[in-house]
């Protein structure tokens, strides 16, 4: 029954699917990564130059910056959203069981999209009229411009994001804690556990599948984040706050440089590629030990 | 729950009498603490919300206006007079018809992945993720190349095809994990009782999965809404979606505040009733089993 060709009518409409809208955008990136494109030529033309965009991409300390920058986003931003959205979870869970409405509610924030709560970000951080940039100005916690300076506009864009996305772990954990079962609780009130240990030693462990997956979720998109910076700070002051989208949006977008863009493509790809067998490997073993 | 007990209870002595009361006072507590956390994170929204019924001087005002006589312009102008109702709709189209699209396609392939012994199958699991972490500007340059060869540049099908980059292996990963929680001993009843494979997924394992697919739909047309770049590259002004068309009111003279923020809650709205209709469905979806990483 289950021989090759029958199990290939399954994934055949997916594998379509996936060759048109990747593997052929994919190989045109390739072998335009080998092609110099100017101004005037058009998309279909370009001069081939082996590798001399991998070359050049190898001594480009922009690039390697933009790694930096999107780990000093990705970490942090995470860490606060699970550590919030876990906070977030466990006190909600206990309303959210009477009144389900807190969902859809709490859920609102994730609705605006990210181009719109960056753009509020500007806003509300404006020194001048912006609610919370009048006051770190007034306080004198920021010099000037809080988005405008290299030390804060990161942080800026953290906080903003995690506003976005906190509510969704929230969601995704409040129902796990929802559905976990009661005996391991009663089993633990008969061993005299205090609620410390019931929450380590209990809630955790059930609790861990939903965590790994929503921080998962948040973990892929968050290295694919653009919008919220192109309207923040466009990957500024200088190149403090561009992440590896932003850098490639550079190269593609701004300076029409199709050729060094769809090298960066390949190697983000690979990169990207690595990382995901990685983290998926380790959270399963992660998963297993607990 | 606490009330019960203590209705119920026999005869309650005097310690478990207070143990119920402090029991009490920290679900109230916990009540309290919930309604302060959820006004924290709502009032950023209704803010948004109150700005776009303000008039420019009222949210460029360096004191905030919290009095004032609402004023419709905004929506009358962004809506109506620039006409973006439109740009609502096209977000609809698009999403509604990626998120199908990648249900359909998707699901029968994550069944695959979850019951056939397919050659290769977990470095075939984490290239789909891969291209679900690729951000969309590496994708974006040569879907535009491949759109404008198959002539696709300006209808619907290229945000369509291009958010099914995104969309099919989200629907694909965690649809598995859902399946992978069905036991196969439910597979293996019905195939003995005459069902085909194709039977067996369709009849008696889908319906199973049914919220979990409510779930993981109502999640991926989320991350559709939001998409941007995709919508702004790919499309020409009569399909482009809401999100993208925002930047267009960033104004080299200032920002029209106002409307981006009318445009943004109305904009959110289609999304916000789908939520509220199906919470049901989406809060069993999200705890149904476990969903596995």
């Amino acid at each position: 029954m289950s021989s090759r060709r029958y199990i290939l009518w399954w994934v055949l409409p997916a594998a379509i699917l996936f060759l048109v809208i990747i593997l052929i955008p994919f190989i045109t990136a390739l072998t335009f990564s080998f092609r110099s494109f100017s101004f005037t030529s058009s998309l279909s033309t370009g001069q081939y130059i082996g590798v001399d965009n991998y070359r050049k991409l190898v001594f480009d300390n922009d690039f390697y910056n933009s790694f930096k920058v999107t780990f000093l986003y990705l970490v942090p931003a995470i860490l606060l959203q699970g550590i919030l959205g876990l906070g977030m979870a466990l006190l909600i869970s206990g309303a959210v069981r009477r009144a389900r409405i807190l969902i859809p509610i709490m859920l609102l924030p994730t609705l605006l999209t990210p181009v719109v709560i960056g753009l509020i970000g500007v806003l509300t951080l404006n020194p001048d009229f912006g609610v919370i940039g009048q006051l770190l100005k007034k306080w004198g916690l920021v010099q000037g411009s809080v988005l405008g300076n290299a030390s804060t506009a990161l942080p800026a864009i953290i906080a903003v994001d995690t506003y976005q996305w906190t509510p969704f772990i929230a969601v995704i954990l409040t129902a796990g804690l929802l559905a976990l079962p009661k005996e391991p609780y009663e089993a633990a009130q008969v061993d005299g556990a205090n609620p410390i240990q019931t929450f380590f030693r209990v809630t955790m462990p059930l609790l861990w599948p939903y965590f790994v997956v929503a921080l998962l979720i948040r973990v892929i998109d968050a290295f694919r984040i653009f919008d919220i910076i192109w309207v923040m700070t466009r990957g500024g002051p200088g190149t403090a706050t561009e992440t590896v989208a932003v850098y490639a949006y550079r190269h593609t977008f701004r300076y029409w440089d199709f050729g060094y863009g769809s090298a960066l493509i390949m190697v983000i790809f690979v990169f990207i590629s690595i990382l995901v067998e990685y983290l998926y490997k380790a959270l399963q073993r992660w998963q297993a030990a607990q | 729950m606490s009330v019960n007990a203590q209705t119920f209870a026999p005869i309650s002595s005097g310690r478990k009498a207070a143990i119920l009361r402090s029991r009490r006072l920290v679900t109230w507590l916990s009540y309290l603490l919930t309604a302060l956390l959820v006004a924290l994170f709502l009032f950023p929204w209704l803010w948004v919300l109150s700005l776009g019924f303000k008039t420019r001087a009222e949210i460029m005002s360096p004191n905030i206006v919290w009095f004032w006589t609402p004023t419709l312009n905004n929506y009358i102008e962004v809506l109506i007079n620039k006409g973006y109702w439109r740009l609502i709709i096209n977000s609809l189209i698009v999403a509604v018809s990626a998120v199908a699209l990648c249900i359909i396609i998707g699901v029968p392939t994550a069944y695959a992945f979850s019951r056939f012994p397919i050659p290769g199958k977990e470095s075939w699991f984490y290239m789909i993720l891969t291209f679900r972490m690729a951000p969309a500007v590496v994708l974006a340059l040569p879907l535009y190349v491949l759109f404008a060869r198959a002539k696709l540049l300006g209808t619907f099908g290229a945000p369509i095809l291009a958010h099914c980059t995104f969309t099919l292996p989200f629907v694909i990963w965690l649809m598995r994990s859902f399946f992978d929680d069905i036991p196969k001993e439910i597979d293996a009843a019905a195939m003995t009782d005459g069902y085909s494979r194709w039977e067996t997924f369709l009849y008696a394992v889908l319906p199973l999965v049914k919220s979990g697919i409510v779930a993981v739909a109502l999640f991926s047309i989320i991350f559709s809404w939001n998409e941007f770049l995709y919508g702004l590259i790919l499309t020409s002004d009569a399909t482009r979606p809401v999100a993208s068309q925002i930047p267009s009111l960033i104004r080299p003279h200032g920002t029209l505040w106002g409307e981006v923020c009318a445009l943004a809650t109305t904009a959110s709205l289609p999304v916000a009733f789908l939520i509220f209709a199906l919470q049901r469905q989406l809060v069993r979806g999200l705890s149904f089993g476990a969903i596995k990483g």
